[in-house]
């Protein structure tokens, strides 16, 4: 037990590595830091027709780039992780090592949460201080909240999701591929599920409810109506989200044991 | 004919791929020789059209090749097989030297057939040519990379270390079919396992470090090494002095030592004719002395 | 009773005497007092005609019609109290005084509470139709008058005058006494209105008619007013007939000048004037009429715009500021023979008209403003401004002042000198005001002592439907001894003006011109090309390396898209003869991502040493991919032209056309810039969801955050998913060009990436020394 723990710490901390090596995370990283500043300064430069309590349009301004990228782009783009073992025959070499299954999906899990947060604290960081300068103070807890929540809580079952799924995809191509029909068709059911806190809602993998909830968090003056999402749906979207992790989980496992035996 | 003149390749972080590499290559065999990181995939590269030349003149069958049309008139007469292969993992043998022939400009269907047949036959793979390449093993794999490389007809064909993770049968056969090509094109053949030299080449350049150590016939080689290469008896210590050891024999009455250099008067050496490896070895084992540092071009 | 009798024997007589006399002298007074009520003014609580709503109390105040004969008839006026939140409110209300004058506000007391939100935060509003207008009984309303203004045709100034004395002499018939309808009545009202609901103070917040009215109550009932709220005065000294011109003039140029400040605008519309005067006459030549549709009534309307009807729209349009913002654009594009502007501001004029009572306007409109004024003087001085000329037919030009001459009232004489008072008031005013301009809140704000007047700039006519002047008025209300003040004013300054799609044409025709001009020669060098080998397209690689998987997918997401009945309310992308041109584009968009990258692609070495340049593998999947998912949208405009009736053939044809090609360019490049498979996927995705559900969003004229204004007119040649009546339909097919062009320019810049086989090889970190060395 205690070699899979320090095999899972290396394979956690090389992983790591890699992916702040390659461009992939930085990109992302760098497009919601981007984009919330962008939106921020957009918003300090202009008179809006409705009065916002600003410390909340904090949470609504940036919240949306945030949720967006970890809800749809991240499992898009990190979607390559396994299959890229397999397309530069590096997982040939990894069979014939003495590593178990659940330590060689738990260090690619562990990397990349531990590189996306790493990521994700800096952006918050950042944000929160351009904010602070430009428009003014910000409700910290309500602020850090929604990095946890909608930030943190999405990394963890949307990117696993994305290192999960395609564990079987042979090639990186491929990998992409089922990542964009699972993660982009959901939109093309916007106008049926987005507005009704369904089950249908919650399993769905852009996971709308917790960004619509966090879009409409701009003070009671503006999120009375604007969705019908309350935070009860965002704690069951979460729970569900662990729900479906686990079952994929699970079945990535299975996959890898099964090939195993075969072989 | 393939004239080259002062060929310079520079990558990014002034690596020095290629410096002032200046030869004539004519019909027949030619082999390029020299260790890992020499230049020699730059220069292959650079013959096929891959890669511009950061200066200097290449003159393919009096194509130009730092111009366009001078790329692309090459190409069409070329044969290329590089040094990692890939293949579409999903075609068959047959489809993928199909595509490659259209590629080539075998435009006509009946001409491509016939071609394809004969050299998935040449290269006696016609039993597994409908099977999926991905399910091909490597040497397999080298060999449809041979058959695509000869579709079209070339005048020139390049070839990059076709031989390397191959078992010796293997390796007989591409020299072979190699050997068979001489005849009609010109090969150039590019390894760092002097054996596929030996056999098949009269024609020879020893490139380290971007620069040529040697150019000649296998042996102007050998004679450059002759009173060079020894062999040592002794049941004592292992020769040094400044001698290479070449191999090393365990026999029933000590170990026979083959050495290259001249070894001081009591080791009780015996000279003996020099192979092809010796003097490749001792070629490159002089060009590391200081006063040789700048490589010695040669007409 | 028994036992106060038997208590009231047992004490002595005089007692007794003293406590019956006291008994009847209380019930007298009591008496006296219920009596009195039965006159004035007194509160009747009633329900509210709008059913009930949570904290808003309504009733009547009765009133005497004139307050010349206190016993004689009396009126009721309609009074809405909203009632505030505040456990602890300030004990006096805000009276809001509305304008028009006629302008009924009661019957939309749950629409005011939610506007003025800010004004009930500490205290009570209250809400009440004045005499003659809104549910007030009796309302002085015109029908006759409304009719028509409804009718829309062209009738002599006569024709226009005979509406106005049919309505004076009905409602002479009906007994309503038409010169108590005046200002100084009005004014009583309010006291009465006070007194009557118990107030010790008031305060006043009154909106253009409203102001002169708030004027008088400062003049002649003073008591009781804490504080007052002017938003766009009209001074006691002014004659609207008279300065109506002058006015307007000023208003133009103040336009002009904002106009300027705004890069764009300055550029695209450099004389408003000038074009104004151009269209009004040409729209007096020759009118103009459209069909547009009532938001009330739900259904088409004609509406007819001559010269004086478009004058009408831009003196209206300087009051809010949307409508400010669309002026220059509304005047350029009609002129140039484009009308979506002008539709799209085009009002239905019984919806404005109907608000009003116009017996109730003309009363007290004539009383206060036609007293030492002559019909000479109102000409003369119009003549001074030829933009009176357009104010001629208006109401409150010649037009009114000739209604006024039949509505027989006797002018008011004692309401003209300038109001001068101490009472704490807060002067509002708007820059681009067009009747009530800065000026004259100066103007007034000059005689009241414990005045602020602040002048907001970016709007016009009611400057408290903003938030920013909502706010002074809330501040000073809780404060009226102190200026509010706060930096949205300055926020307030720039305008976004709206540049109409007709100024960008023929920017976007000649960038047409040019890179269609360059495309198609090269894909003319292309296709010779082809022609020449016809034998060197690998179809059979292309088909094996694309897969058949996508078709099957995008196949069944059309037909589920398509089948089912639209869902009202669904998205407007759904709809479905939108299906088509949302879904295939995006599958081609994606499968355009993944058609090649050189990271990617097994034997790439060899395909660069072949002489077929290494693009062509690129376009001949492409190829594929946009044949198969021709054959899918082939089926699918089938399937749409059998399942909608109306659908215009050739536009459902080709409408995916050029989003498709548009699409599969931006991913092409994409993929080929970042050599990355995703990336180009992404970025293709985020554009096809950018454009087809935000695609309203990015039209020209809709309202955008700065700097994006600057972006937004030149948005529409490049947009992907306009929609046919979105534009004039040139501009439609216009951008459709573009659009396709676009895509193609941007495949051809890809394919432009491949041309260097070292590049494609290596990636651009490989050459880059190259060119140092």
């Amino acid at each position: 037990m205690n070699t899979s723990l320090v095999q899972l710490g290396k394979m956690t901390y090389y992983e790591f590595r890699m992916h702040w090596r390659g461009r992939a995370l930085l990109v992302v990283m760098l497009a919601i830091a981007v984009m919330n500043i962008f939106s921020i300064w957009i918003f300090s430069s202009n008179t809006l027709p409705i009065e916002l309590d600003m410390t909340y349009a904090a949470v609504g301004l940036i919240s949306a780039p945030l949720t967006l990228t970890l809800a749809v782009l991240l499992p898009i783009i990190i979607s390559d992780t396994i299959p890229k073992d397999q397309q530069y025959g590096v997982r040939e070499l990894l069979d014939t090592l003495p590593v178990p299954h659940w330590v060689y999906l738990g260090g690619k899990l562990l990397g990349m949460w531990a590189g996306v947060l790493l990521g994700l604290f800096a952006v918050m960081v950042v944000n929160g201080i351009f904010y602070h300068f430009t428009i003014g103070a910000l409700d910290l807890r309500l602020y850090i909240e929604m990095w946890l929540v909608a930030g943190a809580a999405l990394l963890v079952i949307n990117g696993s999701l994305g290192v999960l799924i395609p564990v079987g995809q042979p090639s990186r191509r491929r990998a992409v591929i089922l990542m964009v029909a699972l993660f982009v068709l959901p939109f093309a059911f916007a106008g049926q599920i987005f507005d009704t806190a369904s089950l249908l809602a919650y399993i769905n993998p852009i996971r709308p409810a917790i960004v619509l909830y966090y879009i409409a968090n701009m003070g009671e003056q503006v999120s009375g109506n604007l969705t019908a999402f309350t935070s009860n749906d965002v704690l069951l979207t979460i729970i569900a989200g662990l729900i479906e992790l686990t079952l994929v989980g699970v079945l990535a496992w299975g996959w890898l044991r099964w090939k195993e035996n075969r072989a | 004919m393939i004239e080259i003149n002062n060929l310079t390749k520079t990558y990014s972080g002034n690596v020095h791929a290629l410096r002032g590499v200046t030869m004539t290559i004519g019909s027949g065999m030619f082999g390029l020789v020299g260790p890992n990181g020499a230049g020699k995939t730059s220069l292959m590269r650079i013959l096929a059209g891959l890669l511009r030349p950061s200066s200097g003149s290449v003159n393919v069958f009096g194509h130009d090749m730092t111009t366009s049309q001078g790329k692309q008139a090459t190409k069409a007469l070329l044969g290329y097989l590089p040094q990692e292969l890939g293949l579409y993992p999903n075609l068959t043998a047959r489809e993928f030297l199909d595509y490659i022939a259209i590629l080539k400009g075998v435009t006509d269907s009946s001409t491509r057939k016939r071609q394809v047949e004969e050299l998935v036959e040449m290269v006696r793979l016609s039993d597994a040519a409908n099977r999926r390449l991905k399910t091909y093993s490597g040497g397999m794999k080298r060999r449809i990379g041979i058959a695509q490389a000869l579709l079209g007809t070339p005048k020139l064909l390049i070839v990059d270390e076709p031989t390397v993770g191959l078992d010796p049968e293997e390796r007989v056969r591409i020299r072979n079919l190699l050997s068979d090509m001489a005849s009609r094109c010109t090969v150039i053949l590019s390894t760092h396992i002097i054996e596929d030299i030996s056999h098949s080449c009269n024609d020879l350049a020893i490139i380290n470090k971007g620069g040529v150590l040697f150019r000649g016939n296998p042996s102007d080689l050998i004679t450059r090494a002759r009173g060079k290469v020894w062999t040592i008896l002794t049941s004592g210590e292992r020769p040094n002095n400044g001698l290479a050891v070449v191999s090393t024999l365990q026999l029933h009455n000590g170990v026979q030592y083959r050495v290259l250099g001249t070894p001081d008067a009591h080791y009780n050496a015996t000279p003996v004719e020099p192979s092809l490896e010796d003097s490749y070895i001792w070629t490159m084992s002089q060009s590391q002395l200081p006063h040789q540092e700048m490589p010695i071009p040669v007409p | 009773m028994k036992n106060i009798a038997k208590w009231a024997h047992s004490r002595a007589p005089l007692r007794n005497t003293i406590i019956i006399l006291s008994l009847f002298f209380a019930l007298s007074v009591g008496a006296t007092a219920v009596l009195a009520d039965e006159h004035f003014p007194r509160f009747e609580p009633d329900a509210c005609s709008f059913g009930e709503v949570a904290r808003i109390e309504c009733g009547w105040v009765v009133v005497p019609e004139d307050y010349a004969e206190p016993d004689g008839k009396t009126i009721r006026l309609a009074v809405a109290i909203l009632k505030t939140n505040n456990r602890n409110p300030a004990p006096d209300p805000i009276v809001y005084l509305s304008g028009g004058p006629g302008g009924g506000v009661v019957e939309f007391a749950p629409l005011q509470s939610t506007f003025m939100v800010d004004m009930l935060l500490n205290r009570d509003l209250i809400l009440f139709d004045q005499r003659g207008s809104g549910l007030s009984q009796p309302a002085l309303d015109c029908p006759e008058l409304l009719e028509m203004v409804f009718q829309q045709t062209e009738l002599s100034a006569e024709e226009k005058l005979q509406p106005v004395s049919e309505c004076y002499e009905r409602l002479e018939k009906e007994g309503v006494n038409l010169p108590a309808y005046n200002t100084l009545n009005n004014a009583a009202d309010v006291d009465s209105l006070r007194t009557a609901l118990g107030y010790e103070q008031i305060n006043l917040l009154g909106g253009s008619y409203g102001t002169r009215l708030a004027l008088t109550i400062m003049r002649n009932h003073p008591d009781g007013i804490r504080s007052v709220i002017l938003d766009s005065s009209v001074p006691a000294q002014q004659n609207t007939f008279v300065s109506i011109g002058e006015n307007f003039d000023h208003a133009l140029q103040t336009l002009q000048d904002g106009c300027n400040a705004d890069l764009l605008c300055r550029a695209f519309y450099p004389d408003i004037r000038g074009t104004y005067y151009q269209l009004f006459d040409q729209l007096n030549e020759s009118p103009i009429s459209f069909e547009i549709k009532n938001p009330l009534t739900q259904q088409f309307q004609t509406v007819y715009v001559d010269g004086y009807g478009l004058a009408d729209m831009v003196f209206m349009g300087l009051y809010s500021r949307d409508s400010i913002q669309r002026v220059p654009a509304t005047l350029y594009s009609t002129l140039n023979g484009d009308y979506t502007i002008l539709e799209s501001v085009a009002q239905p004029p019984i919806q404005t008209s109907s608000m009003l009572s116009y017996g109730m306007f003309f009363s007290m409109m004539c009383a206060d403003s036609t007293a030492n004024i002559s019909q000479e003087q109102i000409i003369d001085a119009a003549d001074q401004y030829p933009e009176a000329i357009a104010m001629r037919q208006s109401i409150l030009g010649e037009y009114g002042f000739g209604a006024c001459a039949l509505w027989n009232v006797p002018p008011v004489t004692n309401n003209s000198a300038p109001v001068i008072s101490d009472i704490p008031t807060l002067v509002l005013a708007g820059q681009y005001d067009p009747i009530t301009p800065p000026a004259w809140g100066q103007q007034v704000a000059e005689n009241l002592s414990n005045s602020f007047f602040i002048e907001f700039p970016g709007v016009g006519h009611g400057v408290t439907n903003n938030p920013c002047p909502m706010n002074f008025a809330a501040a000073f209300i809780d404060d009226p001894t102190r200026q509010p003040t706060s930096g949205c004013v300055e926020n307030m300054r720039s305008l976004q003006f709206v540049i109409g799609s007709d100024r960008i044409r023929p920017v976007a025709l000649i960038a047409l011109i040019l890179i269609g001009g360059v495309a198609l020669w090269i894909i003319g060098t292309g296709a010779a090309a082809i022609r020449r080998q016809p034998g060197q397209i690998a179809w059979r690689a292309a088909r094996r390396s694309m897969g058949w998987i996508p078709v099957i997918v995008t196949g069944l997401a059309v037909v589920a898209f398509l089948l089912p009945e639209q869902t009202p309310g669904a998205m407007p992308w759904s709809e479905r003869v939108r299906v088509i041109e949302t879904l295939i584009p995006l599958a081609i968009g994606i499968q355009a991502a993944l058609l090649f990258s050189p990271d990617d692609e097994p034997a790439l070495e060899v395909l660069l040493a072949c002489p077929r340049k290494i693009s062509w593998v690129l376009l001949e999947r492409l190829a594929v991919v946009l044949i198969a998912q021709t054959g899918i949208a082939l089926v699918g405009i089938a399937l749409t032209l059998a399942l909608v009736n109306d659908a215009d053939v050739s536009l459902t044809l080709v409408r995916w056309i050029p989003p498709a090609l548009f699409l599969s360019g931006v991913a092409v490049y994409a993929t080929l810039k970042s050599r990355v498979m995703a990336f180009g996927m992404v970025i293709a995705g985020l554009t096809w969801f950018a454009f087809s559900i935000f695609g309203e969003a990015l039209l020209p004229g809709q309202p955008t955050l700065w700097p994006l204004n600057y972006v937004l007119p030149f948005l529409w040649p490049i947009h992907p998913y306009l929609q046919p009546d979105s534009l004039t339909i040139g501009d439609y097919w216009l951008n459709r060009a573009f659009v396709t062009v676009v895509g193609i320019g941007l495949l051809i810049l890809g394919i432009y990436q491949l041309r260097d086989e070292e590049y494609v090889l290596l990636g651009a970190r490989g050459i880059k020394k190259q060119k140092e060395a």
